[in-house]
């Protein structure tokens, strides 16, 4: 069927073909120009490709809430070698981001007066419900006088916060305590509202550096994604202009910065640099590659030409179907200049090989191994396709599209563009065949016992490789951030003690009563767990949104001052008698007005807190509130640390992202399997059994070869690993098929075969060297593949001669 | 088990310190919505008109220059509005440069405030201590950071400290002539506090002297008002028994009294 199209394609004239061929690109570069023009844009957001787990209504709404509020603020702390410098220069930073009319960050903040204005204004009202455990106790066990006591203590204090105002409305001060109670234990300070810590060098740098320094904390939300390439860099131009303007007024100044904004950024500038230098390297070297060859412009030409088009319509297709491309996949895309010249050089090997030939008769030949070739590399990339992830989604579209411009190309336009003559190349030739006889003799002087006894070896080093081969899914591999970023990050951390998590408790309850509650129970629990050093940190909302039931007991044990003992307490205290009324008069109005989540959150106080508190919505019925953890040690301790509890919910979206990339990675390596044994059946419709089974061997022995040989080298393998490995079968079957198309006249396969190669061991080869871990295993998986395919793949002719 | 400190966590682990710190003196607010009466006392309007210049600050400056140490005793009138009479106080305190500062009050009933290193120890009258770190609760933070600075600076005469915390204001009875020799003008100093939550808490101090610092006043906007005078203030070395309270030996055996244990909330 495959010779019948080669044949019908080659009887079209070539004007023709090459119409319709300009025809295509002019559409899809219009399309690209217009999808470009509709907004389509670049994404470096390393969340987009991870996969999507199916989560219920609530947790889904936890996570998303946790995951905005951490993404967007930034956090900058100014050093400076004394307090007032500091508070300057934190004032300076605040203003200039602030009068920025670009609109980079809203929420340009330090210490927040307004909202410690807000919590006092909030709670006075509700004072009647609020007593501290402390307290609680005194009142209950009739430990009324020692109440008295501290009061009395509290007025002779000219620097504590008893004034005539407070005592007029709370005679025994037990509100400021509870006020007080909803503080956090912190170790920064307050001054002109500017917060302000102390920065110890680290170790390292302690000779060059003062001892300690002040340190001032701004902080500030960024507009817009902090993934966005275009929003990263007006943030970070933004900031710098502000950090320059700091730095004019002092130049003793140093900054210290954290945030997604600056891990996005160094990844955007990584990945930048990495496309232009591994793709400058890659195009490089294949230019040499077919220079060298060839010893011709033209050949060149039409190999850029190629290598152009292919990557217009990858770029084009992706943006089609998903309107973004990932820096992820362009990164991988720089592989595909590898691929697609592949097809270019076996059209030139073989007009090399067969000069007497013209450039229609040369594809009619090859047409049917290409068009193999292009089905099995589909195939391949469409396992790729299968994984979870819409950056993997993204890379194998853009290269399956990328290899059918390159095949279009081919098809259509070389018969009118390639059909120049070629300068005589017999030299290469020449070689390849020499290689090809040096093989042969190789495999003719084995014997059936030094064949066996190699055999034996590689099989025990095979197994023994593949035993030591371990597994690593952990997500956070995929994003290393440069030293410097981590380094600043940890210091701010330290000065600012500590941080959260992004593991986080979720607690659920059917009534809004029911779930304060488990939250009052879940308090303790907290405590133990940070005294068992699981947890460094946890905050609750329980503090903020005591129970009804506990406000009505509070209230009620209030009734012993208010009440019963005012006259006592107004004596002890010499406290003026016409309060008395009031007093009583606002704590009996008191009644019944509690503290409720809604008007806490929709008040100035509580807003920040918004995002911990879930309501039900239409597509769930319960209550959430979400309990943020810092400093987990322990994970899986913590996780059998609440089971007691069956409404606390551990969320680790890392743990779970992670263990569905441990499911991708063994469902790749079976899909490979399969692939394979496809791939056989189709060839052997083509070849015969045999030989189809022995086509397909090669890329199979490749792929265990490798696998034993990062087994050797101690790398862990990686769902990227695999997919590598699927793209090595997708390659490398190529070769096997080229040779065993060819039959025998072969040294044209073989020099193709080894300049396909070459170049893609070029182009993946050059991804080994990638910082992304990621890319880095993706790229070494395939340079030992594609090397291991390229020194099996010519025994297939020692095949085909043997036994056709 | 793996570390934490992973980058993909810490993207997300600095998250929620947003708002972390907004408490922050919370309770030197000082409760001012309350504060309808805003009468003032009108004893120092004419003090707080004039401002102090660098000249005159620095003669007084080299005035006032006790030294490193200072000790002596106090007298406490505080004034409440809701109160039917004043509230009258006795007691002592020592002064270290380095030490630190002990302000111990022994009528109508015994209390101790040692300040040292940032750290705030209140023992009640009945002997209970609590330790808090400058900065671990908004009320110790506050008084920890404004006595000591504001004292240390004082009583060392180290002006230029002050005015780095508060806009200062000076009333001499020098201005006409030279001070006569043994015969001190007397002198008020006011001061505002800068920090804008201070300010709300204690807005407005006045200290008056002589020779020596005299009194301290503070002055609130709800008429309330804490005039304290310093009596016998002594420049000579401190005692070893004074030494001693400053350092606080004894407390390192008794038990201390923690704050609610409670975990770290902040969002």
């Amino acid at each position: 069927m495959i010779d019948k199209l080669a044949l019908r394609l080659s009887q079209y004239p070539a004007r023709l073909k090459f119409a319709l061929w300009v025809l295509l690109l002019c559409i899809t570069t219009l399309t690209g120009i217009q999808l470009w023009q509709g907004g389509a844009k670049i994404q470096s957001d390393i969340l987009a490709m991870l996969p999507k787990i199916q989560e219920d209504p609530l947790t889904e709404t936890a996570l998303a809430r946790v995951e905005e509020q951490l993404s967007n603020t930034v956090y900058i702390a100014l050093l400076a070698e004394d307090e007032s410098q500091a508070i300057t220069a934190a004032q300076t930073l605040i203003e200039s981001l602030s009068s920025d009319n670009r609109g980079a960050f809203v929420d340009i903040r330090s210490a927040d007066i307004n909202q410690a204005q807000a919590l006092n204004h909030f709670y006075f009202n509700h004072r009647f419900n609020l007593l501290t455990q402390a307290q609680a106790t005194a009142l209950s066990s009739g430990k009324l006088s020692e109440l008295i006591e501290q009061a009395q203590s509290q007025l002779y204090n000219a620097f504590g916060y008893a004034n005539s105002s407070l005592i007029a409305n709370d005679p025994l001060l037990l509100y400021p305590d509870n006020l007080r109670a909803l503080a956090p234990k912190q170790t920064l300070q307050v001054q002109q509202g500017i917060l302000l810590g102390q920065w110890s060098p680290t170790e390292a740098d302690e000779s060059s550096n003062p001892p300690t320094k002040v340190a001032a904390i701004v902080m500030a939300k960024g507009v817009g994604s902090a993934f966005n390439p275009n929003t990263q860099e007006l943030q970070m131009a933004v900031l710098q202009e502000a950090f320059e303007t700091v730095e004019s007024q002092n130049k003793q100044i140093a900054f210290l910065k954290a945030g997604a904004l600056f891990h996005a950024s160094a990844a955007t500038k990584s990945a930048k640099s990495e496309v232009s230098t591994l793709g400058l390297a890659s195009l490089i070297g294949v230019s040499l590659l077919v220079w060298l060859a060839f010893r011709s412009v033209m050949p060149l030409g039409i190999a850029l030409l190629t290598i152009t088009t292919s990557l217009l319509s990858a770029v084009v297709m992706t943006l089609l179907i998903f309107s973004e491309l990932h820096l992820l996949t362009l990164v991988f895309g720089t592989s595909l200049i590898g691929i697609a010249i592949d097809y270019n050089f076996h059209f030139y090997c073989e007009r090399l090989a067969q000069a007497e030939k013209s450039a229609n008769d040369i594809i009619k030949q090859i047409f049917p191994a290409i068009s193999l070739a292009l089905l099995t590399s589909v195939l391949a990339y469409s396992g790729i396709g299968l994984a979870p992830f819409p950056g993997m989604q993204q890379v194998a579209v853009f290269c399956a599209a990328g290899l059918f411009g390159a095949y279009i190309t081919l098809s259509l336009a070389y018969p009118l563009l390639a059909a120049g003559p070629l300068p005589s190349g017999e030299k290469p030739l020449t070689m390849a065949a020499a290689y090809l006889k040096k093989l042969n003799s190789i495999s003719q002087l084995l014997n059936i016992k030094t064949g066996m006894a190699l055999l034996f070896i590689s099989v025990i080093l095979a197994a023994f490789g593949l035993h030591r081969l371990t597994s690593d899914d952990d997500i956070r591999n995929l994003q290393q951030s440069p030293e410097s970023v981590l380094n600043e990050e940890q210091q701010l951390r330290s000065i600012l003690s500590g941080g959260t998590d992004n593991q986080f408790l979720l607690v659920r309850g059917e009534t809004e009563e029911q779930l304060l509650q488990r939250l009052e129970i879940l308090t303790p629990k907290l405590n133990n767990a940070v005294e068992e050093g699981l947890i460094g940190n946890a905050f609750s909302l329980s503090n903020y949104l005591p129970s009804k039931s506990k406000q009505e007991s509070n209230y009620h044990l209030q009734g012993l001052i208010y009440q019963q003992h005012l006259a006592k307490i107004f004596e002890s205290l010499g406290l003026d008698d016409s309060l008395s009324s009031d007093l009583v008069e606002a704590y009996q109005k008191a009644k019944g007005s509690y503290i409720d989540a809604e008007s806490f959150i929709s008040s100035d106080a509580g807003k920040l807190f918004k995002p911990l508190w879930i309501k039900p919505t239409p597509l769930q019925d319960q209550y959430g509130a979400i309990v943020l953890l810092g400093g987990i040690t322990e994970i899986d301790k913590l996780e059998s640390f609440f089971t007691e509890q069956p409404y606390v919910q551990l969320v680790d979206k890392v743990g779970e992202i992670s263990g569905v990339m441990g499911q991708y990675r063994q469902l790749t390596l079976w899909l490979l399997a399969i692939a394979m044994a496809i791939a056989a059946l189709i060839f052997s419709t083509r070849f015969g059994i045999k030989l189809a089974a022995f086509v397909v061997a090669v890329p199979a022995l490749s792929a265990v070869l490798t696998l034993s040989l990062l087994g050797l080298i101690g790398a862990p393998l990686t769902l990227f690993h695999a997919l590598a490995l699927i793209l090595v079968f997708g390659i490398g079957v190529d070769y096997s098929l080229f040779f065993a198309e060819s039959k025998q006249q072969s040294r044209g396969v073989m020099m193709a075969v080894f300049m396909s190669a070459s170049s893609t061991i070029l182009a993946f080869g050059l991804l080994a060297f990638s910082s992304t871990p990621a890319i880095h295993s993706f790229g070494l998986t395939l340079l030992l593949g594609i090397g291991f395919t390229f020194m099996l793949s010519p025994f297939i002719q020692t095949f085909t001669r043997t036994f056709k | 088990m793996k570390t934490r400190e992973r980058p993909y966590s810490t993207w997300f682990a600095i998250g929620l310190l947003r708002g972390k710190s907004v408490f922050g003196l919370l309770l030197l607010l000082n409760l001012s919505i309350f504060n309808c009466h805003a009468t003032q006392s009108s004893n120092y309007d004419t003090l707080f008109k004039s401002s102090a210049d660098n000249e005159r600050l620095q003669a007084l400056a080299e005035r006032l220059i006790i030294g490193e140490n200072a000790s002596g005793s106090f007298t406490q009138h505080r004034t409440l509005k809701v109160l039917k009479k004043p509230l009258i106080s006795h007691g002592r305190f020592i002064f270290d440069y380095r030490l630190g500062l002990v302000w111990q009050q022994t009528q109508p009933f015994e209390t101790t405030l040692i300040l040292k290193e940032g750290e705030l120890i209140q023992i009640d009258s009945a002997g209970r201590r609590q330790v808090s770190q400058a900065g671990s609760n908004q009320g110790a933070a506050a008084i920890a950071q404004t006595m000591p600075k504001l004292l240390s600076a004082l009583l060392s005469g180290n002006l230029s400290d002050l005015s780095e915390h508060f806009n200062l204001y000076l009333k001499a009875d020098d201005t006409r002539s030279e001070p006569q020799e043994g015969e001190p003008a007397h002198w008020q100093l006011g001061l505002i506090p800068k920090d804008p939550l201070l300010v709300k808490a204690i807005p407005q101090m006045v200290l008056e002297g002589d020779k020596q610092v005299s009194a301290l006043i503070l002055l609130s906007d709800n008429g309330d008002s804490s005039r304290i005078e310093f009596e016998q203030i002594s420049k000579a070395p401190l005692s070893q028994e004074q030494r001693l309270l400053l350092s606080d030996k004894q407390g390192e055996d008794s038990p201390k009294v923690q704050p609610e244990a409670k975990p770290e909330p902040y969002p």
